[in-house]
């Protein structure tokens, strides 16, 4: 069972698409297990064939358990350890915190006849919503706001594996965690987007609409580019200290409808051009909502970023992924007064700000981080 | 549009670029963005639908015409995109 991320403690196979006895190739998916964040494809590192299943469809194993073996001349076991991901310097604690206020499977459940219909039709686990009506009794109301909150959408079209309240469970571990373990330092910059903005439109007014470009795109473009010039914030921590890392795979933080977030790799992101970060990205986000990843893109990102979008806030102050050593955020674009040849002009601005682990970087190395996405920036037809 | 409601091919291709949303229940006047959460992803998906099966190219400078089901229709039929398309 491969670890996908620091938060995870256990998975569950819940599909096996080769069979024993079948040949495998290195990158072949070979399982889906289901986890707190949803359900991943598990691929294989080696070519061989599979000999033996260890673990049937339904069976819950914790991180490190053998799933099944691989004759490749010796005989190796599967996916043990994870893929070439960094672990968690520090064992996850070893009492998940309790779900509070949830009444458990066992109990009774307070539910009119009518809210249990709907919660059927609807898909709905009456264990997750809590009940407005006399003593919590869960009302047809509450059945319908949970349905609203979880974004339209509905068991059957939703992500599949998916989880809501378990995947808010895995960014409480995770983000506490981090919040308990790593001394973040914060630093933002205002960037002026003129240029970059006036390139954009340009280049989109001559493209196709299939190969019009997003400005998230320059922004993790920028980034990588700005990242390779102060490499020091760029991979893990780990075994209490700073390992650094030459690829630069970014997590990309990604809003799922349904609630709740994940961040998986574009990889190499400064070694690939502006189309081709596109359609990675595109990739991606669909992959994500439909929970296509495969596990290695949850624990391969050496950063995240975190862009708000056109209707986000102003700025977002991150929490670092560990073992990560840091995160950049960007909030929406919007006209801000800057200050131009000595006059105050409106321009639009995208404030950056990077959040980083004070253990392996000081405060300057975010500066320079922050000027170099800025100077970026300003030759988007470098990007 | 002719042939099928131009609405629920809207609604399909939008299906088919948020297979996470539950189509049907989206209003024709609900914001794409504000109201159904549609990212800048999502939205440059549709328009790319909308290009590929209803033969309308919608420039980027317009897309604050095509911000409901309703306005998209509405843009799309006064491009003259709806008739060449195959009922």
């Amino acid at each position: 069972m491969p670890s996908l991320g620091a938060d995870m403690e256990k998975g569950t196979v819940v599909e096996w698409l080769k069979k024993p006895g079948e040949k495998i190739a290195r990158g072949d998916v070979v399982a889906v297990v289901e986890t707190q964040k949803g359900a991943f494809e598990v691929e294989i590192f080696e070519d061989g064939v599979l000999s033996e299943i260890l673990v049937p469809v339904g069976t819950e194993v914790p991180v490190g358990a053998v799933l099944a073996r691989i004759e490749s001349g010796e005989a190796k076991p599967l996916a043990t350890p994870a893929p070439p991901a960094p672990r968690p310097a520090v064992a996850p604690s070893p009492t998940p915190p309790p779900r509070p206020s949830l009444p458990s499977a066992g109990e009774r459940l307070r539910l009119s006849p009518a809210a249990a219909r709907r919660a059927a039709e609807l898909d709905v686990d009456p264990h997750s919503v809590t009940g407005s009506g006399q003593g919590g009794a869960i009302t047809l109301a509450d059945i319908e706001a949970a349905v609203a909150r979880a974004g339209r959408t509905t068991g059957e079209k939703g992500r599949r594996g998916f989880d809501p309240s378990a995947m808010r469970q895995a960014i409480a571990s995770a983000m506490a965690r981090s919040k308990r373990e790593i001394p973040h330092y914060y630093l933002g910059l205002p960037i002026d987007m003129s240029r970059a903005l006036q390139w954009l439109a340009a280049e989109n007014a001559r493209r196709d609409v299939e190969n019009r470009l997003l400005a998230g795109v320059l922004l993790l473009k920028a980034t990588a580019l700005a990242l390779k010039d102060v490499p020091e914030l760029n991979g893990f921590w780990v075994e209490g200290g700073p390992r650094l890392s030459t690829g630069i795979h970014v997590g990309w933080a990604i809003s799922l409808r349904g609630g709740g977030l994940m961040a998986p790799a574009i990889h190499d992101v400064d070694g690939k051009s502006i189309d081709q970060l596109m359609a990675a990205l595109r990739d991606l986000v669909v992959r994500a909502r439909t929970a296509r990843l495969r596990g290695s893109e949850m624990t391969d990102p050496t950063v995240t970023v975190t862009s708000l979008g056109e209707r986000g806030a102003e700025r977002v102050y991150g929490v670092i992924y560990p073992p990560q050593l840091a995160i950049v955020g960007f909030g929406a674009v919007r006209p801000a007064p800057a200050v131009v040849d000595g006059a105050v002009a409106a321009r639009p601005t995208v404030y950056a700000t990077v959040s980083g682990d004070h253990r392996a970087s000081d405060g300057v190395s975010g500066s320079r981080l922050l000027a170099a996405i800025d100077s970026h920036l300003q030759a988007p037809e470098a990007l | 549009m002719n042939g099928p409601d131009p609405i629920d091919r809207l609604r399909k291709i939008l299906e088919s670029v948020a297979p996470d949303l539950d189509v049907s229940t989206i209003g024709v006047d609900e914001d794409l963005r504000n109201d159904i959460g549609l990212d800048s992803m999502d939205f440059l998906n549709l328009m790319i639908g909308i290009s590929k099966q209803l033969g309308v190219a919608i420039p980027e400078a317009d897309y604050g015409k095509v911000t409901t089901l309703a306005k998209c229709v509405r843009y799309i039929e006064e491009q003259g995109g709806i008739k060449r398309a195959p009922a």
